[in-house]
Parts: C-alpha cells; sequence; structure tokens
C-alpha cells in the first residue's frame, strides 16, 4: 500500500509529462483524422519508464503496483491522450510474468528502449462479446484467424492473441505483429488515433504464454480503462462546472437553474460511484475479482458516457463544432465503453459471478 | 375525451397522399440514396435545387404557401402528409429545410405583397435558400439577449455585430435577422426583425466542422451593413413575438420519430441478428427494456401528431406537442444508438466516412448532440412544458423589466 504523499507524488508528474507540450486536451481538429498515436507523448512516456510501469523492476520495469498504473491511466484519460498506454502496460506485464524469458527480455528491452507498443487481440468479428470457442486458433507454433477492432492493433509491435488450442481450450499466444503470416487494416472508427486494426493471422508464428487463467489480461485491461474512464469523467465534469458558473442566461450563471445544477450533481454522483467501483476493484481478493472488475467496468462506461454527453449538452451548440475540444471526450468514451466489450457481456459478467457467489 | 385524427381517416387527405406517393414513385428516385452517392457538397446542393424546381412544378415546393407565392396552396396537414411521405427517401431537401420552413412562413405573415411576389416563388424552387440569423455568442437559449445591434441611418438600419450557430449561411441567398434596435429598454422590448440580402457589403460567413462531419453551421459578422426599413419585419420592438411564432414553428416541424436516424425496425433487426457472447442481443433485458420502451415512445408520439394534425386541421394553433416530440425524440435517437452500438460490442466503433445518419447508428449517435441543442435544447423545452402547459411558475429570472444596457 502506498500512501497518500506517494500517490500525489506519482500523480503530479504524470500531469507533467501529459502537458510538457501545452497540453493535449485540445488538439486541433485535425489530430483526430490523423491515423496515429501522439508520437510526441509516448516518447516522454517511454523515457520515464511507464510502459514498464508494471514489470517487476528485476525485469527491466518500474515494479510499481496496478493501483499506481491506473492513476497514470486515470491522468490520461482525463486529457483524452492519444497513446496506447493502457494495452501496453497490461500485455507487457502479461509477457513479463507468463512468457517464455527470452521473448519476455525482448520485448520488454524493445518496449523500455525504443517505445514498442504491445496490445492484446481479443474480438472475433460477427459477435458483440467473446465467444464460447475462439475461431482463432493455435497449433504447433502458430496463430490462424482473424481479430477485429483491436486497439492499437494499427501501429502495434506485440500482440497477445486469444485463441483456442488444439483441445479448444483457450490460450493466450504471443505473436510479432511486423513478423511473417500477418496481415493487418486500420478501421475507418470513431477515432482514427486509437489505431483500431482488422488483424489477420495465417500461421503466424507464435509462443504460447503459460498464464493460468487466460482471463487475468482482460481484467487487468477492463480495470485499468476503468480508471482512464473515471479520468474522463472527471475532466468532462470539471469542464462543465466552469462553463455552469461562466456562462450567463437569464440574467445569472446557468449553473444557478437547476435543470444544470441538478444534472451536475447527478453526474459527480455517478462519478463517484465509477471511482468507488474501480477503486473497490483494486482491493477485490482473486476470487472476487471478475464480479468486481465487471462493476467497474459498466460503472465507469456508464458515467463517461453521460459525463461526455452532457458535457457538451451544458455548453450547447459550442460544443458541436470539432473546433471545440467536447466531441474527443464524446468519443473517446464509446471507445473505450466498448473497446474491451461492451455493457452486455460485462452485465453477463456481472451476473454470472453474483449467481455463481450465492449459489456456493 | 381528447380529438384525434387520423389523417388517413379523411378521404380527401387519403387521395392527397396518394397522389403524393405517386409522384415520389415517379420522380425521386432520380434525386435520391444512390444518386447522390460520390457527389460533392455543391453537386449535392446542385441536385437538391434541381428536385425542389421539379417538386415546385408539381406544387410540393411549398406545400402551404398561397399558389401565388410559387406554393402549392394546399393546407398545413397536406405540408405534413407530403413530408412523411418525402422521408421514405434519402432526398437532398435539407439545404430548403431551414429556409421554407421558418424564413418563408414568416415572410408570407410579416412582408409586403410586392416583398411576397418578388421574394416566396424563387426561394420555393430552390432557386434562393434562406437562413435565420438568430443566436449569438452570448445568446442561445436565451435569445433575447441577443446584442448584434441595429442604428438608425436615413432610410434605413446599419448593422453591426455577430450571429452564430446559422444553418446553411454559406449558400443562403436571403436571411432574417433579429437586431437589438433599442438598448435601454428591457431586453425583449428592444429587438426588431428584418430580412436582409446576404450579399450586402459588410457581411462575413465562416462554416464550422460540426463533430459528425457536417458543415451547415456558420459563424456569420456584420459590420456596418445597411439594411432598408422596408425589410422590417412586424414593428419596431416586437421582434421577439415575430421570432417567437417562428421558433414554434420549427417544433412542431419534427414529424420523423426518430429524428433522421435509425428506425425502431432497423433497431429490432440488429437485435435479433447480432449477438453478445452467442447469445440473441434481444435475450438481454437492457436491450429488451430499452426496445419496449421505444416502441411504446413511439406509438404514443403517433398518437401525439395525430392530435396536433387534428388541432392544426381544426385551424387551431397547435399545442405542446412539439415540445414534448422534440424533447423525447432527440434524446431518445442518442440512447438507442448508443445502445446499438452496446449490442453491436467492439464493431460499434466502426464508422466509414460515407456512413448515413439514416442507416449507421454510430453515425447518428454522433450527430444526436446536435437535434438535443438546435431549436430549443431539453432544458428549454422542459421549462416549456413545465412553465406554459402545467403553469408552474418561471425560474428565478433577475433580468426581467431591467433595461437591457443595465444588465450584467
Amino acid at each position: 500500500m502506498t500512501t497518500d504523499a506517494d500517490d500525489d507524488l506519482l500523480r503530479g508528474e504524470v500531469v507533467r509529462l501529459l502537458n510538457a507540450d501545452g497540453g493535449t486536451a485540445a488538439p486541433p481538429d485535425k489530430a483526430l483524422l490523423e491515423e496515429t498515436y501522439d508520437r510526441a507523448l509516448w516518447a516522454r512516456l517511454c523515457e520515464a519508464g511507464y510502459l514498464g510501469v508494471l514489470v517487476p523492476e528485476a525485469a527491466g520495469g518500474l515494479g510499481l503496483s496496478f493501483a499506481e498504473a491506473c492513476q497514470v491511466a486515470e491522468e490520461i484519460g482525463a486529457v483524452v491522450g492519444a497513446v496506447p498506454f493502457t494495452p501496453t502496460a497490461c500485455t507487457l506485464a502479461a509477457i513479463a510474468r507468463y512468457a517464455e524469458p527470452a521473448e519476455a527480455e525482448r520485448w520488454i528491452g524493445k518496449a523500455m528502449d525504443v517505445g514498442t507498443i504491445a496490445t492484446a487481440a481479443v474480438f472475433e468479428a460477427g459477435d458483440g462479446g467473446l465467444p464460447a470457442r475462439f475461431a482463432t486458433t493455435f497449433a504447433d507454433g502458430r496463430v490462424s484467424g482473424a481479430k477485429t477492432l483491436v486497439l492499437a492493433g494499427a501501429f502495434a509491435d506485440v500482440a497477445v492473441v486469444s485463441c483456442a488450442d488444439r483441445s479448444g481450450a483457450p490460450a493466450l499466444a504471443l505473436v510479432d505483429l511486423n513478423g511473417p503470416g500477418v496481415t493487418r487494416r486500420l478501421s475507418a472508427s470513431l477515432e482514427k488515433r486509437r489505431g483500431y486494426a482488422d488483424i489477420a493471422f495465417d500461421k503466424a508464428p507464435a509462443s504460447r504464454l503459460c498464464a493460468p487463467a487466460s482471463d487475468d489480461l482482460l481484467l487487468d485491461l477492463a480495470l485499468m480503462t476503468a480508471f482512464e474512464q473515471v479520468g474522463g469523467s472527471r475532466a468532462c465534469q470539471a469542464t462543465s462546472k466552469a462553463y455552469a458558473l461562466e456562462r450567463r442566461a437569464f440574467g445569472q450563471p446557468i449553473g444557478a437553474f437547476q435543470s444544470i445544477k441538478h444534472l451536475l450533481a447527478d453526474l459527480y454522483v455517478e462519478l463517484e460511484i465509477a471511482r468507488g467501483a474501480a477503486l473497490s476493484a483494486l482491493d477485490a481478493t482473486a476470487a472476487e475479482r471478475g464480479l468486481a472488475v465487471a462493476a467497474a467496468r459498466l460503472a465507469a462506461t456508464r458515467a463517461y458516457d453521460a459525463s461526455a454527453q452532457e458535457n457538451i449538452q451544458i455548453h450547447g451548440a459550442a460544443a458541436v463544432i470539432t473546433e471545440a475540444p467536447h466531441h474527443l471526450h464524446y468519443r473517446r468514451a464509446r471507445c473505450l465503453g466498448l473497446e474491451w466489450g461492451g455493457a452486455a457481456m460485462w452485465r453477463t459478467r456481472l451476473l454470472d459471478a453474483v449467481t455463481r457467489r450465492n449459489a456456493a | 375525451m381528447s380529438e384525434t385524427m387520423n389523417p388517413d381517416s379523411d378521404e380527401n387527405l387519403a387521395r392527397y397522399r396518394a397522389e403524393a406517393r405517386a409522384f415520389l414513385t415517379r420522380e425521386a428516385p432520380a434525386f435520391s440514396g444512390a444518386a447522390r452517392k460520390g457527389l460533392t457538397q455543391l453537386e449535392d446542393l446542385a441536385l437538391g435545387r434541381r428536385w425542389q424546381a421539379m417538386k415546385a412544378a408539381h406544387g410540393y415546393g411549398a406545400v402551404s404557401v398561397p399558389k401565388a407565392y410559387g406554393g402549392g396552396g394546399g393546407t398545413a396537414l397536406q405540408k405534413v402528409i407530403f413530408h412523411q411521405e418525402e422521408l421514405a427517401y434519402e432526398l437532398p431537401t435539407h439545404y430548403f429545410a431551414i429556409s421554407l420552413s421558418n424564413p418563408i412562413p414568416i415572410m408570407s405573415h410579416f412582408a409586403t405583397e410586392a416583398q411576397k411576389l418578388a421574394l416566396i416563388p424563387q426561394a420555393v424552387r430552390g432557386e434562393h435558400i434562406w437562413c435565420q440569423l438568430f443566436s449569438e455568442p452570448s445568446a442561445g437559449s436565451d435569445l433575447a439577449a441577443l446584442r448584434l445591434s441595429a442604428v438608425r441611418d436615413g432610410d434605413g438600419w446599419r448593422m453591426n455585430g455577430q450571429k452564430v450557430w446559422t444553418s446553411w449561411a454559406q449558400y443562403a441567398d436571403w436571411g432574417v435577422v433579429i437586431a437589438r434596435t433599442d438598448p435601454t429598454v428591457p431586453k425583449h422590448a428592444g429587438l426588431t426583425y428584418f430580412f436582409l440580402d446576404m450579399k450586402t457589403p459588410g457581411i462575413a460567413v465562416r462554416p464550422f466542422n460540426l463533430l459528425d462531419g457536417g458543415n451547415h453551421i456558420n459563424e456569420v459578422f456584420f459590420e456596418d451593413v445597411y439594411v432598408p426599413d422596408a425589410q422590417r419585419l412586424g414593428g419596431v420592438g416586437e421582434g421577439f413575438k415575430v421570432a417567437i411564432s417562428t421558433l414554434m414553428i420549427e417544433r412542431l416541424s419534427v414529424t420523423d420519430p426518430w429524428a433522421g436516424g435509425p428506425d425502431l425496425e432497423t433497431v429490432l433487426e440488429l437485435m435479433r441478428e447480432r449477438t453478445v457472447g452467442g447469445r440473441p442481443a434481444i435475450e438481454d433485458p437492457a436491450f429488451s427494456g430499452a426496445l419496449v420502451d421505444a416502441v411504446i415512445q413511439e406509438r404514443a408520439l403517433n398518437n401525439i401528431a395525430h392530435r396536433a394534425f387534428a388541432a392544426i386541421g381544426a385551424g387551431r394553433a397547435p399545442g405542446p406537442e412539439g415540445s414534448i416530440t422534440k424533447l423525447l425524440v432527440a434524446a431518445g435517437r442518442q440512447k438507442l444508438c448508443r445502445l446499438a452500438m452496446d449490442v453491436l460490442g467492439p464493431e460499434g466503433l466502426i464508422l466509414e466516412d460515407d456512413a448515413s445518419n439514416r442507416h449507421d447508428f454510430t453515425k447518428s449517435w454522433l450527430s444526436a448532440p446536435l437535434s438535443r441543442i438546435a431549436g430549443g435544447t431539453d432544458q428549454i423545452l422542459r421549462n416549456t412544458i413545465a412553465e406554459r402547459v402545467l403553469g408552474l411558475p418561471q425560474d428565478h429570472r433577475p433580468d426581467k423589466g431591467v433595461p437591457f444596457n443595465q444588465l450584467k
């Protein structure tokens, strides 16, 4: 457990990194159309070692706790940072834990030195959640199949791919995305900077991660994303509040009208529910983690969708133009709410977990 | 028992609808959907002008405008019926939507006979587009707080200031504008309504890029713009009254229960066809519950629309229907589209450059915020319902009765 003072120190440093170029919260509107991430910010995060935030110090990382890594994610979420931090941090941690030592050393070294991007390729086209058995297969050290909407897939160098092995059991396979047998296509999407890509694997060379539970990585990704969502909600609400105080209509600040005042109060409650659910998931026991992460993800998705949407509503027409930054949160809220599976998938997981617990 | 009216139970209206449908079946495909694919905006606008001219030649250009001014000489109900039928196509009508539904009715109320004869037919044929110069940076929901000043100058007025969120100003030939003609009286009392030639020296138009890729809204700057007094509509100081009648028209004209987004059938199809984790999406109670709500809302809003028809048909002013409908339709579309994206899972993030509002949930979700703001925000609509319909007291309004130039 870290102290509050340590937390503040970490947050302060992250915020400094994020704002080193004057802030990324309001990029020029053209940035949205660019099909790449914020390379300057990524370089700063890499230099400060944050890509390996979850990798043990002995393995060349920063060795911070998962809770601390989530603070970094929260601050990136607050500025709608266009960097694949969450997939890289979580995937590298899984590689450090479960990959063959030589592979782990290779990818962690590259990430720490040159900012290699890592991601997880989970979803397959045609279904809004996860299938009972992945169509993508791992056999004889090779992966075959196709993944869709892989976050950062357009520019990632390495991916952990969810597969079915020969017996149909779930398996995680590590694939060099620049290697043979890999074809990727950038998806036209709500936010091109996320680099969503369809990736086809045709007997792509791969090594299997010896992960005890294939779900761990997805839970890490979902929970860290929940903190990004909390950060995004927080930032939207701060903007909304400032505007409610400054903008006048009918002779007074619009925040004096209950329609706006109560809206902001309701959003704040949603945010605190999301934060509470996310923090409680950090402390969950292994047995409770599935339930806790599902709750955190659902609450965070709800809070960020609502905060981003009502932030526009409170600002009025001034917020529907791309010359203004509000639409970046609106888009990002949906990206974060869907990229590791939408609400339906997590509702089912939460319900299954609750029912199992009560049956036990 | 409240009076309702299914327009098709009236024989004449049923015949009108059948004729309109036959006209559209014959002529619309050449201007609709695939005919527009790949066109630049200017090409699409040109196609839209040809479609508008075609409609005008058959009395559908502006159904309820008198024939003397190039309209169809029909009733308000016939206008709604034609619009409903036209919605079955994807026609380039949006360039003329504001022009024909707001400024032109106002012109036909308040302009002189000579002005009507000179200007309305060209708008009906799509040769001219009119814009509505209302909102300003510091006057949106509180329209009467507008600052654009008009000062007497000989036989006319000099205007200075800025308008914003003006739809299609970049293509507009004419505009209607509200200006402050007297800052020494309370805010509503000092406003006057005019129309003006958008090519008048001193007007500068700059389009914005909208979050959904559209570009129809603009900033419009006025620098010493001269407008003849003959182009004043209504009395000096009566501009707000004239404006309010425009906004009432705007709220009534929303007749599509899904506000241009995918309809219920499309949502139902999606929920039946798509699976989440191998299960049909519709088996998720959150999805099916939302679908149930949407079905209820659509049925009720249709009935409310029918009652509005009855009111219009009987020559009465429409009631609160417009506010209820706009409030539910705009927010409902945003919610339903977000839900559809949830059904799709990660694939809900796909947004192709040429995605259409009508068929694509993600595109429609992206354009929904504008519908919740334009033509009356959700918050203002709730006030309208609470205050005008229910008779509840207004919010505290410290600016009441205070001369405009003494407001903070």
